[in-house]
């Protein structure tokens, strides 16, 4: 496997009845990227997602991740893909520890069926495990409240948190800064800078340009489900196609 | 800060522990007079087996079925053909029985579960009135006349005709799914259905396969309501079994024991179970002691009334009602003994 | 064959314009408080019943028996709303709807002390029949499809064009917002269980006379209209009209196909449309 075939997204189209959401996108990414995805609302941005992320079908084109088809959401987070969601998805009857807990895997029924030492024990590494990834997102406190409780942006922080709990090497982060004050940004691209150095690879998508420019060495710009631009922050700022899209046709 | 421990085993177990006490207790106490109270304590095990599968399908997983007493039935109905058409030992029925119900549930299943909330209850309704049809009007199940003299499971003789004896064997199966099914929510499983009922689509980002539990679950639940069905046949009343047990209306009651009890957890299903199976029994009952003639028709209406109570008195169920109150009555007594205390010194 | 055809298709509409009727009435309440109820048959059950109960004295003449038919199922749609909906709005959904099933079983009790269990008859609106596409129909299958019609006709005109109607939508929409707005959704779930009521109880009238009606018919004609109600998508009223229509002739020609499983047809249909369009037959 060479580094260009970490992430391949491949000439993908998804149609929302006669609507072209995504339209022929192809890119690829390299491990150990930080790149952003930018876009009008309504660009497509989330919808390429979620069809990375496998949770919807794609209508052409496919999407490979280290050599192996994406075909459905979980099989995609076994691959080692895992995301948050522009509105916040979590578990709203489960505490923020079960929350994390919840992506830690032992589904198994049969397991389930028998409380050995042995299923005790890895529950046990488990609940270690939620506890110190709280902790590093200083989330810890936090623990045994149910997650609807929580402040907004904690439960940003605790989707990312239930999204590392599946060890990914792809995270995929959907407007995360969204809705948070100055402070929270701050911290969470600290947050982000902080994962990319352990060697996450990160695809985010953003509408701050600020954090953007800040954050990622490359920048995919989208809009009506197609790519317009392609290139590293500062080549991104200067594309005339760019500036049309956001800021509408220069005035004559 | 301590890391998190799971729950201790001592805490676990103590419910099932009770509740052994409880089921080896009771017929020595049901003697006498009270002796009718053992044919009312099999059924409560009968219902208790259905609805435990029930709440781990509607308060753990949060998929709703109106078409369990189909299952019910067909799990009665098969095992009962297998043992006088079929000609199996009863046993072997039983087992061919379950494995139907399991085959059924997965059949159906795989087909209804991509539908969601109403649509999946509309769909299990039609699944349900379908199965009840049928028994009620194929040749084989004896139609409306239902079919006489089923051959009884007696463990070799132990609880041939005693009620005590099925009383223990019915309680026995009981206590052994309520003791896996406390195990089961208390592993990541029964986070993961929770999960399933917060948000699919989460739960899939959370790597769970959503669809493949969903219909685990939707399978076990359908394999309980099948056993739950051989033991109605051959141990409640293997003299006679007819299709008025299984119909619609008794899928919305056991839908009822599920909701009443409370679906949180287990023991609110087996709550719910007793409650809905005695009620009949407390209303004949006071309806004798108060004098009341005819008590049989109005039987029905303060059965409905009773229930719009509880609900309205305990929406939640009636057992986090009950944990509420014990609270709030510990807190009262630990309030008396602190004053207690500080007056005495 | 051809005549067998039409045969079936005018039964089966004839039939399923009580459907339509019933899974209005399950829409609109529904739509206005989100709660899916269960006791939508027994509205239908005491509306014929009542008024064959009038009409079967001997005093009241047809017009004034299906007045009090009609009075009848209104009243009970309100009490219902105000003895067991309203202490539980602040409920879970699913409490709710148990509660309704709780009424259900209660109605029906009442049901079999006041009128007894035997199966009770009204003389139709107006006897004979007559030739419709080489088909003899019923004057009073007519009157079930015209009734059918007006009621959903005036319903579709108020909910839209009325202030309380839009009261009604936007109490669906958004309670919490419509209370803002001066919206008391305590009275339009009193008006929703009244009308839908009222829905249930003309089709119990217009259903008396050909079926005949006793006290436990309801349970099976609400699980029709709530079918019908699903099959064109919860919360459309239009195309839950049309869910009864389809049901109705598919019940028809399951009847024709297999007496014995006309019902097993029926519904294993509902399921297969239900699986091909997850989201409603009519449903974009
Ligand atoms: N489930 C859906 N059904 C129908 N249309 C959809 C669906 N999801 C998205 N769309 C349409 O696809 C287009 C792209 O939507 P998408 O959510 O991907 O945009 P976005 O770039 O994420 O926008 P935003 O910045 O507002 O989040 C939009 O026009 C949207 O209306
Ligand atoms: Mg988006």
């Amino acid at each position: 496997m060479s580094a260009q075939e970490f992430l391949v997204v491949d000439r993908l189209s998804r149609d929302f009845g006669g609507q072209r959401a995504v339209a022929e996108v192809s890119f690829t990414l390299p491990e150990g990227a930080l790149t952003a995805l930018i876009g009008p609302n309504g660009a497509g941005k989330t919808t390429l997602f979620n069809l990375v992320a496998g949770a919807l079908p794609p209508t052409s084109g496919a999407v490979r991740f280290r050599g192996q088809p994406v075909l459905e959401a979980a099989q995609a987070t076994r691959l080692g893909v895992a995301r948050t969601f522009q509105n916040i998805r979590l578990f709203p009857g489960l505490s923020v520890l079960e929350n994390v807990l919840a992506a830690m895997g032992g589904h198994s029924f049969w397991q389930g069926s028998f409380r050995l030492p042995r299923r005790l024990e890895e529950e046990r590494l488990r609940l270690k495990r939620a506890h110190y990834l709280l902790e590093d997102l200083g989330l810890a406190h936090l623990g045994e409240q149910p997650a609807r409780t929580i402040p907004f942006g904690q439960q940003r922080l605790l989707e990312i948190a239930r999204a590392l709990a599946l060890q990914p090497r792809l995270l995929l982060l959907d407007e995360p800064a969204a809705g948070l004050n100055r402070t929270e940004t701050a911290a969470l691209a600290e947050l982000i800078r902080r994962l990319h150095g352990r060697g996450l690879s990160l695809l985010l998508v953003e509408h701050d340009m600020h954090l953007v420019m800040h954050l990622a060495s490359r920048v995919i710009v989208l809009e009506q489900g197609r790519i317009i631009a392609d290139g590293t922050p500062a080549e991104v700022q200067c594309d005339e196609r760019v500036r049309t899209a956001y800021l509408g046709p220069p005035a004559e | 800060m301590n890391v998190p421990q799971p729950i201790p085993n001592r805490r676990l177990f103590r419910g099932p522990a009770l509740l052994l006490v409880a089921i080896l207790a009771f017929p020595l106490a049901a003697r006498g007079d009270y002796a009718y109270l053992l044919p009312l304590g099999q059924l409560c095990a009968i219902y208790g087996i259905i609805v435990t599968g029930l709440t781990l399908l509607m308060g753990f997983t949060g998929q709703i079925s109106l078409g369990h007493a189909g299952f019910y039935g067909f799990g009665a109905y098969v095992g009962a053909v297998a043992a006088t058409a079929g000609r199996l030992p009863v046993a072997a029925a039983l087992g061919v029985a379950v494995a139907a119900g399991a085959l059924l549930a997965l059949a159906a299943g795989f087909a209804v579960l991509r539908l969601h909330g109403h649509h999946l209850a509309l769909a299990t309704l039609c699944l349900g009135v379908i199965l009840g049809e049928f028994i009620n009007k194929a040749q084989i199940t004896g139609g409306a006349g239902g079919m006489f003299d089923l051959p009884e499971i007696t463990l070799g003789g132990l609880v041939k005709g005693s009620a005590a004896g099925k009383f223990y064997l019915v309680w026995a199966v009981a206590w052994l799914v309520v003791l896996w099914a406390v195990q089961l929510t208390a592993s990541p499983v029964g986070r993961a259905l929770k999960a399933i009922q917060g948000d699919e689509g989460a739960a899939a980002a959370a790597g769970i396969p959503v669809f493949w539990i969903k219909l685990k679950v939707f399978v076990i639940s359908g394999a309980l309501a099948a056993l739950a069905g051989t033991l109605y046949a051959f141990v409640y009343t293997p003299s006679y079994l007819g299709p008025e047990e299984f119909s619609l209306m008794f899928s919305v009651t056991l839908v009822t024991m599920a909701v009443i009890g409370g679906m949180g957890n287990v023991w609110g299903g087996l709550a719910g179970a007793a409650v809905m199976t005695s009620l009949h029994e407390l209303i004949t009952l006071g309806g004798e002691k108060l004098g009341i003639v005819q008590v049989a028709r109005w039987e029905q209406l303060i059965f409905g009334l009773l229930l719009a109570l509880i609900l309205i008195f305990c929406p939640e169920g009636l057992m986090p009602a009950l944990g509420g109150w014990a609270q709030r009555a510990r807190a009262w007594w630990g309030r008396r003994w602190k004053m207690r205390t500080r007056l005495e010194p | 064959m051809q005549n067998i055809a039409m045969l079936l298709l005018v039964k089966g509409v004839m039939i399923g314009s009580i459907y339509a009727l019933i899974s209005l009435g399950f829409n609109v309440i529904y739509r206005t408080t989100g709660v899916l109820n269960f006791a939508q048959g027994e509205f239908v059950m005491v509306g014929g019943l009542s008024a064959a109960w009038a009409s079967g004295t001997g005093r009241v003449p047809l017009a004034g028996a299906i007045g009090i038919g009609l009075g009848t199922a209104a009243a009970v749609g309100w009490l219902v709303d105000a003895l067991a909906i309203r202490p539980l709005r602040q409920a879970s959904a699913s409490v709710q709807i148990i509660a309704t099933v709780g009424v259900s079983i209660c109605l029906r009790a009442l049901a079999a002390i006041f009128w007894g269990t035997d199966p009770c008859h009204l003389p139709p609106l107006q006897p004979g029949s007559v030739q419709l596409a080489g088909v003899a129909v019923e004057i009073q299958n007519l009157w079930m499809l015209g009734a059918g019609a007006v009621g959903m006709a005036a319903l579709a005109v108020g909910f839209r064009w009325t202030a309380t109607g839009r009261a009604m939508r936007a109490c669906a929409e958004n309670p919490e917002a419509a209370r803002l707005c001066g919206v008391n959704p305590g009275r339009m779930s009193a008006l929703a269980f009244t009308l839908s009521a009222l829905l249930g109880g003309l089709g119990g009238i217009l259903l008396t006379p050909v079926l005949s009606m006793s006290y436990d018919r309801g349970t099976m004609l609400g699980l029709k209209g709530f079918a019908a109600a699903i099959l064109g998508g919860l919360g459309h009223p239009v195309a839950g009209v049309a869910g009864g229509l389809i049901l109705g002739v598919l019940e028809q020609c399951s009847a024709w196909y297999s007496s014995l499983y006309k019902e097993t047809l029926a519904l294993a249909l509902v399921v297969i449309l239900l699986l091909l369009r997850p989201k409603g037959l009519l449903a974009r």
